[in-house]
């Protein structure tokens, strides 16, 4: 059972600067991804500002969390989930996120996130 | 059952660490093992030799060397967490030319591919961050 | 089913909200540290968790105590030990900690 491959959920809840725990749950992302794991992320609460395109992290010194994003796709993890209740709170529409999304209504949130073999929050 | 913890925060900035101990403390109790626990981003303050711990405390260092050894449980601290923090072990302290090194024995330097391997292995995989 | 577990107190953050909108019925939620003022009777949160369907509540005895709230904690909440944590754990197929 232990060695079975499970299906690991990754949520993000945090903004992508201001606390530097969303790089590390991005490293752990790509870290899984390259070692072939099973993965969904979900953008939920602040994390779904790491979506916004037009980031110029350089005016910071900080590393692109957007082109991370980005680069996900590379590795096969290809779409990002995506709270609705989260974009509706902060009036974000899903056309102002990049990435190829899917959108999670209210109902259906609980049972994405219940349906996965383990869960990291970040 | 097999438990894997992963600790985000430094022992004297939130609960987190000590909730993780009282936690690994526990499922052994209950004869379950700890295989892992990975201590990333802040939680890598945890492998400081260098921490002088109150004495009306208790070491929040010392006490995971314990339960490392007792359980044969593997400490392990994200090494790019822990370097650009300034924790080394004497191979990184050479590799980069700094002064000294000081990570405790009891843990090891090692990459993110430790906690995917926790998680592949684990029956349960625990979160304690801030 | 998971187990999902709170640290902050409800007016500090989001996690305990954001916890409750992702909770299935007859998930668990574990309150810790700091947390454990969602479980104080009469407020809130502790009467929001007890009308939501299904969830089975629990707070860290030790936690509750540590902050003087031994006295104070809402009915529907259950004082646990960690090795209840741990047995909980067990018993639900992963655990979410919210923080």
């Amino acid at each position: 059972m232990s060695d079975a491959k499970k299906k690991l959920l990754l949520i993000f809840r945090h903004g992508p600067y201001g606390n530097k725990l969303s790089r590390a749950g991005l490293d752990v992302a790509l870290a899984a991804a390259a070692f072939d794991q099973d993965i969904n992320t979900l953008f939920m609460d602040d994390g779904v500002w790491q979506l916004l395109p037009d980031q110029s992290a350089g005016s910071i010194d900080s590393k692109n969390v957007h082109s991370t994003l980005q680069s996900l796709p590379l590795y096969d993890l290809e779409s990002f989930h995506v709270d609705s209740h989260s974009l509706a709170a902060r009036r974000l529409e899903p056309a102002q996120l990049d990435g190829q999304l899917v959108l999670l209504e209210p109902a259906e949130l609980a049972e994405f996130i219940d349906s996965h073999d383990q869960v990291l929050s970040f | 059952m097999n438990f894997s913890l992963l600790v985000l925060s430094s022992p004297y900035s939130a609960q987190a660490g000590d909730s993780a101990w009282q936690f690994a403390r526990a499922a052994v109790a209950s004869g379950h093992s700890v295989y892992r626990v990975f201590f990333y981003h802040e939680g890598v303050y945890h492998g400081s030799e260098l921490g002088i711990s109150p004495q009306d405390e208790q070491d929040r260092v010392l006490r995971w060397a314990d339960f490392s050894t007792q359980n044969n449980t593997e400490l392990v601290l994200c090494i790019s967490s822990a370097i650009r923090r300034g924790l080394l072990d004497a191979g990184e302290a050479q590799r980069y030319d700094k002064p000294a090194s000081n990570v405790h024995p009891a843990f090891v330097l090692s990459g993110l591919g430790q906690l995917i391997d926790a998680s592949a292995h684990s029956d349960r995989l625990l979160t304690f961050g801030s | 089913m998971l187990l999902h577990t709170v640290n902050k107190s409800p007016e500090s953050s989001d996690a305990l909200s954001s916890c409750l909108r992702a909770a299935l019925p007859g998930a668990l939620i574990l309150l810790l540290e700091d947390g454990v003022y969602a479980a104080r009777r009469g407020s809130p949160s502790a009467e929001q968790m007890a009308t939501l369907s299904g969830l089975h509540c629990y707070a860290l005895r030790a936690d509750v105590e540590a902050r003087g709230l031994q006295k104070l904690v809402a009915a529907e909440i259950e004082l646990i030990e960690y090795a209840d944590f741990v047995r909980l754990s067990v018993e639900c197929h992963a655990v979410q900690s919210w923080y």
